[in-house]
């Protein structure tokens, strides 16, 4: 039963990284970023990893995705 | 046992909220479905404490709160120019 | 006695569970079938806080009084703060760039 619940969490996290690479905005990919820590953080717990999951927690679900809001927010976007 | 069966539905429904960010009109949309889809995940956490009876995990169900959080704040801060309209 | 007390919290809480997680479910079904960006919100803010609060309690009732416990009724204060402040902030980011509803009724027409 925890190994159908693994592998759902797997397809969603190819899900996910699939959007982000493949969309049009630039945006749309950055919001996809913390469900993506997300679904790594559940992973880690399932593996057994609290520790690697809580480090995970902290850095990809919430300052890489700041850093980057912050990053894009100073660029200009091109209208062609 | 019967708490599995629970953790499978959340998921489930975490990924029908994904929908909602694949096919958003809009950007607030998609904060929307991000923020619902991280609330999700902190339930997950807390019943995979029960669950593997390890209490460390509602630590990091915590922490995984407030960084949650902290994203909706500072995407609706800073994303208010660069979107087209 | 003992044992009869202790099957009764076990009811108690998995009527807690189940509760919440159906309170989740329709969150999910709302996020996709409702037209607009302010329904979504809504359900967003009441429903999920419904859900989580209640699979929370559930969760309480299991654990009974411990220092876990404290860190549960942490989880749901600050829940209870949060979310309501990240609807709000994400309701006034779409006021700002002019989004509108699609369901107008007679008293949203002012131009």
């Amino acid at each position: 039963m925890i190994d159908i619940i693994l592998y759902i969490l797997i397809i969603f996290l190819a899900l996910t990284a699939f959007f982000m690479v493949f969309t049009k905005d630039m945006l749309s990919s950055i919001i996809a970023l913390p469900i993506f820590g997300s679904i790594l953080v559940v992973i880690f717990v399932i593996l057994q990893a609290p520790s690697a999951a809580l480090a995970e927690a902290v850095i990809t679900a919430g300052l890489t995705t700041g850093f980057f809001v912050i990053t894009i927010n100073k660029t200009e976007m091109q209208n062609d | 046992m019967l708490l599995l069966y629970l953790i499978l539905i959340i998921v489930l429904s975490a990924i029908l909220t994904f929908y909602r960010v694949i096919k958003g009109p809009s950007i607030p949309d998609r904060i929307v479905a991000m923020n619902s889809i991280g609330v999700m995940f902190l339930l997950v956490l807390v019943l995979f404490s029960y669950y593997f009876e390890r209490k460390f995990i509602i630590d990091v169900a915590l922490v995984f709160g407030v960084f949650i959080f902290i994203d909706v704040l500072i995407m609706a801060k800073y994303l208010k120019k660069s979107e087209k309209g | 006695m003992i044992n009869l007390i202790n099957i009764l919290m076990q009811i108690i809480a998995y009527v807690f569970l189940i509760t919440g997680i159906f309170f989740v479910l329709s969150t999910a079904v709302a996020m996709i079938r409702f037209p607009d960006l302010y329904t979504r919100l809504h359900a967003g803010s009441k429903c999920l806080m419904a859900g989580s609060i209640s699979v929370l309690m559930g969760c309480l009732v299991l654990e009974g009084i411990n220092l876990n416990s404290l860190k549960l009724i942490v989880i749901i204060i600050f829940l209870l703060v949060t979310n309501s402040v990240a609807i709000h902030v994400i309701a006034s980011f779409a006021n700002n760039h002019k989004i509108k509803s699609k369901t107008i009724t007679k008293n949203d027409i002012e131009d």
